[in-house]
């Protein structure tokens, strides 16, 4: 039997990817379908005085156009930081109140989508429009929660002051980051089918249960009435989690107009009418002593958050994870502007706070006259700083180790400025990064078969992840089969539970649901053989058989094949539902899960804290004369507990180090100040690289074995690819032209001026 | 004799290069608030029956002057496998062949593509179900997560050696970056082409 686990193993739907055939929500054409088109404000702030319909009515094809005034049975959720699962806590269409550039505010249905879209574009709006700001005033913060409170949200450990006073080097560094969209290639819709009050939706989800079990609630209807198919999803990074205001209007549109809808919304609506990346200012405080040892730790996040509603995405919980040092206090702020709900977009914990956190470092390791790689072993830890818990495992130094082999990192020169080639000023710069590992609930279907196959059956999502891959390669191990032999059906509500896809979670967690079910039939088949007159372990205590990889194994050595023993009992087949449950998981975050919501334990359980851990190296060169900044080389290593799929984890990996690369130079939601609003809503000035933009990215996987986060031994590695990028290529970039940028993108302007 | 489409002709043409003559689709940075928010429509008008060939098969077909070639192909022909990432010719998910050459079939009306051979995703593999090598590189490489992209990178890919621009991996990252893929399966793109370049060559 080949090794199915911790190898390199192609999609299973590569096939479907690569012909065309797999099916992404937009692709569904229930029979009679329309097609919808949103109208957006023109304005940020302020009302709808009047909306004149009458030209778009009378255009040929369209069918309907709606209004908060004509729009039947339209429904609205609550918001996912306000416990409910939508992507918003402030509804569109509701009435007149407008609170941000691009809301929609009317909903055009027409036979064709170019009808629709003309139909949207002859909607006159008028408004009244009042003064607004898109951009947070740092200045005017507020502490999250009631302040030194259970959620951490404001922390104090020791005496700040004291540490920074006894330091011997210190630096106090104010970092910003900007307003980002996530842009999956794919564009958001929704279809929508009435049948009588059944209703089916097609449409692109990490998290099919929470569109089920909210829009089943919104309408009062049984969830067993509620279809939600999403069987591929072009990308999502967070943007798909929710449910969104179009898709709740589109749901009303169909009702409206007795025939299905489909929207898609156009790639400038992408930034209005979902979430996003919210900007953020970072404030470090470090002191070190003359050896590098942290005597203070000062974080202060303060993230954008709409007039309505507070999206807290705590990233300081992670930075006071990072290193060991007995002075510590990290606060959690929001300020408001003039927007939709942001929400969480790819490590959004992560990637703003490790830009800060690690430049700060690499700050304080010049001040020290340090290796920056010596000033993270100094400070590195086994136990979390502020919570008194061992790391269930930490491998941040071994990743240091292995990236600087492969990169050549003992070649870096001691003094800024001090490498060229030519034209070209040559830095290298390093940066950590870490990912919690989240715990959620999830069950999972396994139904296998003596005639060599199995099948396996959970609400979870394929988000480009590989999770149709790694879900078959589990099944396959445990029972001893190939991977092409396992099916998996995923991305239906209909499915047993399983979470929302976000937070890296889905590998860990589905996958352990998927583990226990093969475990379950394992020891059903080991009761019914060892009844059996005959076979290899007839007569032997059932509790003493175990599962040892497509093996039954008695306790003298007596075994059978899995498949061999399937095909003797009558049924000739097994079906369970395994389930994942960890000891940290409490009755109430299994119960968010099970209806709909994100219930995530950890990464800090009472016994452990848990998280990924990795390094990242980073070549840039700066043109001496035109500035142009590159990035010929980025190296990597992680480590993650048990790596499913060599090739699958490479790609996620990679990708999230490619993000990075964006953050750091190319990424940048600009905003025209004057009228509230973002301004480069395209996908050609909202700049994301492209292949020449992209050199040698090299990941390197390391073994890492960790019992306690769950039986796979398996964390998440969905984000953490972005964690350190874009602090080591500002790194890189002091070391190449002694320039510390401060905020992020970094472009070619910032290192030119003084 | 490598064919090549007259708007890559010009040397140094990039994605950023080409975008900045397509301004009028792509949308100006809004000065008016009401021209920020429309969907650059269009008018309506009669429809009339085209015929092309698709993917060896001769298609007729009504459609509006204002039909692009992608809805021509997914809403009218039902043909999913071409993909809308902007609509906007900025993404290059929509990339189709057109009389051999690569093109943004969201910025193509269908009815420019009347008596023309167009060739999508759906017309690569064999009859018989063998993949094209590009697919089959594609899938064996990695070079996708999501698989969005892919149907425009594939398309896109077997033009780009078809033109003769996979000299080298710079050419190629160069000539494969009017498709934008957000899961950064760069370089894994980059190796399939290599693979099927050099097999070609072989
Ligand atoms: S959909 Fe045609 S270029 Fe993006
Ligand atoms: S594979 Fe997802 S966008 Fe390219």
């Amino acid at each position: 039997m080949a090794q199915t686990i911790n190898t390199e193993v192609t999609r299973t739907d590569a096939r479907r990817k690569v012909t065309g055939t797999a099916t992404y929500a937009a692709d569904e054409t229930p029979s009679g379908m329309l097609h919808g088109a949103l109208v957006c404000s023109a304005i940020a702030v302020g009302q709808v005085t009047a909306i004149d319909t009458s030209a778009a009515e009378s255009e040929p094809g369209v069918v309907a156009v709606f209004t908060h005034e004509t729009l039947p049975d339209y429904k609205t959720v609550k918001g996912f930081y306000a416990g409910g699962p939508g992507s918003s806590s402030f509804w569109p269409m509701e009435g007149t109140d407008i609170r941000y550039a691009g809301q929609p505010v009317a909903y055009v249905v027409a036979e064709t989508a170019a009808a629709a879209r003309r139909g949207a574009d002859l909607v006159n709006v008028t408004y009244q429009e009042a003064d607004g700001s898109i951009h947070m005033d740092p200045e005017d913060s507020f502490v999250v929660g009631a302040g030194e409170d259970s959620e951490g949200m404001v922390l104090t450990k020791g005496d700040l002051q004291a540490g920074l006073d006894e330091a011997a080097q210190t630096v106090d560094m104010t970092f910003t980051t900007p307003f980002q969209h996530h842009n999956p290639m794919e564009m958001f819709s929704a279809t929508a089918e009435w049948r009588g009050d059944r209703l089916t939706v097609w449409m692109p989800s990490q998290s099919v249960r929470t569109l089920r079990h909210g829009i089943a609630g919104a309408y009062g209807l049984p969830e067993t009435s509620v279809r939600v198919i999403s069987p591929f999803v072009g990308g999502a990074f967070g943007s798909k989690a929710g449910i969104t205001p179009y898709a709740m209007l589109t749901i009303a549109a169909a009702k409206g107009v007795g025939a299905p809808v489909r929207l898609i919304v156009t790639r400038p609506q992408m930034y209005t009418v979902a979430t996003f990346r919210p900007e953020s200012r970072q404030q470090f405080r470090l002191g070190a002593d003359a050896q590098g040892r942290l005597t203070a730790f000062e974080h202060v996040e303060i993230a954008q958050t709409p007039q309505f509603g507070e999206i807290v995405n705590p990233g300081t919980h992670i930075t006071r994870a990072m290193y060991a040092c007995p002075n510590i206090h990290t606060e959690q702020r929001l300020a408001r502007s003039d927007t939709n709900s942001g929400g969480f977009m790819r490590a959004p914990n992560e990637m703003q706070t490790f830009f800060g956190l690690e430049s700060a470092m690499d700050e304080l390791a010049w001040k020290l006259g340090m290796d920056p790689v010596e000033l993270r072993r100094v400070n590195d830890t086994m136990t979390h700083p502020t919570e008194d818990v061992p790391f269930s495992s930490r491998s941040l130094m071994e990743s240091y180790d292995a990236v600087s082999n492969s990169f050549g990192w003992d070649q870096r020169g001691r003094e800024i400025g001090s490498m060229t080639d030519g034209d070209w000023l040559v830095g290298y710069g390093c940066a950590t990064a870490t990912y919690p590992t989240n715990i959620l609930a999830s069950n999972a279907r396994v139904r296998a078969q003596g005639t060599g196959n199995a099948y396996v059956e959970l609400a979870a999502h394929d988000v480009g992840t590989g999770t149709y891959t790694i879900m078959a390669q589990i099944a396959a191990a445990r029972l001893g089969l190939p991977v092409e032999a396992v099916d998996v059906v995923m991305g239906e509500a209909d499915l047993p539970v399983a979470p929302i896809s976000g937070g890296s979670t889905t590998a860990a967690s589905a996958g352990s649901a998927v583990h226990d079910a093969c475990v379950k039939i394992a020891q059903q088949l080991a009761t019914q053989i060892s009844g059996m007159s005959e076979g290899p372990l007839s007569g032997v205590d059932p509790s003493r058989i175990t599962l040892d990889d497509g093996t039954l194994r008695g306790p003298d050595g007596q075994s059978q094949s899995v498949m061999e023993a399937l095909q003797m009992i009558p049924e000739g087949e097994i079906e369970v539902v395994g389930t994942f449950r960890h000891p940290a998981l409490t009755d109430q975050l299994i119960k968010a899960t099970f209806s709909g919501g994100y219930g995530t334990a950890g990464p800090v359980t009472p016994e452990f804290a848990m998280f990924a851990f990795g390094a990242e190296m980073v070549e840039v060169r700066i043109h001496k004369y035109t500035h142009e900044i590159r990035v010929p080389r980025i190296h990597s290593a992680f480590a993650a507990g048990t790596w499913l799929n060599r090739k699958t984890a490479h790609s996620q990996l990679m990708g999230g180090m490619i993000w990075g690369i964006s953050s750091a130079l190319h990424e940048v939601t600009e905003t025209d100040k004057p009228r509230s609003r973002f301004l480069n809503a395209n996908i050609a000035e909202y700049l994301v690289p492209v292949n020449a933009d992209i050199r040698e990215v090299r990941v390197e996987m390391l073994e890492e074995q960790d019992d306690y986060v769950n039986p796979l031994g398996v964390k998440g590695i969905g984000e953490i690819g972005i964690v350190g990028t874009a602090a080591a290529i500002g790194n890189a970039i002091y070391h190449a032209t002694g320039k510390r940028l401060t905020a992020l993108p970094m472009t070619i302007s910032d290192v030119l001026s003084t | 004799m490598p064919k090549t489409p007259p708007d890559l002709r010009r040397p140094g043409v990039s994605r950023r290069g080409f975008l900045q003559g397509s301004s009028v689709v792509a949308g100006s940075l809004g000065i008016a608030a009401g021209a920020a928010q429309a969907q650059d429509s269009m008018p309506s008008a009669e429809a009339r029956t085209i015929t092309m060939n698709v993917n060896g098969k001769v298609r007729s077909l009504s459609v509006e002057p204002r039909t692009t070639l992608v809805e021509a192909l997914r809403d009218t022909l039902g043909m999913t496998g071409t993909k809308i990432g902007c609509n906007q010719g900025q993404c290059g998910a929509c990339t189709v062949l057109l009389n051999g050459m690569r093109v943004n079939s969201c910025l193509t009306l269908a009815v420019m593509a009347e008596g023309a051979e167009v060739v999508t995703v759906e017309g690569l593999a064999d009859p018989n179900g063998d993949l094209h090598p590009m697919q089959a590189a594609f899938a064996e490489n990695d070079a996708f997560q999501c698989g969005y992209c892919t149907p425009g990178q594939i398309m896109s890919a077997i033009a780009c050696i078809d033109e003769g621009h996979a000299g080298d991996e710079a050419e190629i990252r160069e000539y494969m970056s009017g498709n934008l893929c957000r899961c950064g399966a760069y370089p894994n793109i980059v190796a399939a082409i290599v693979q099927v370049r050099d097999s070609q060559q072989g």
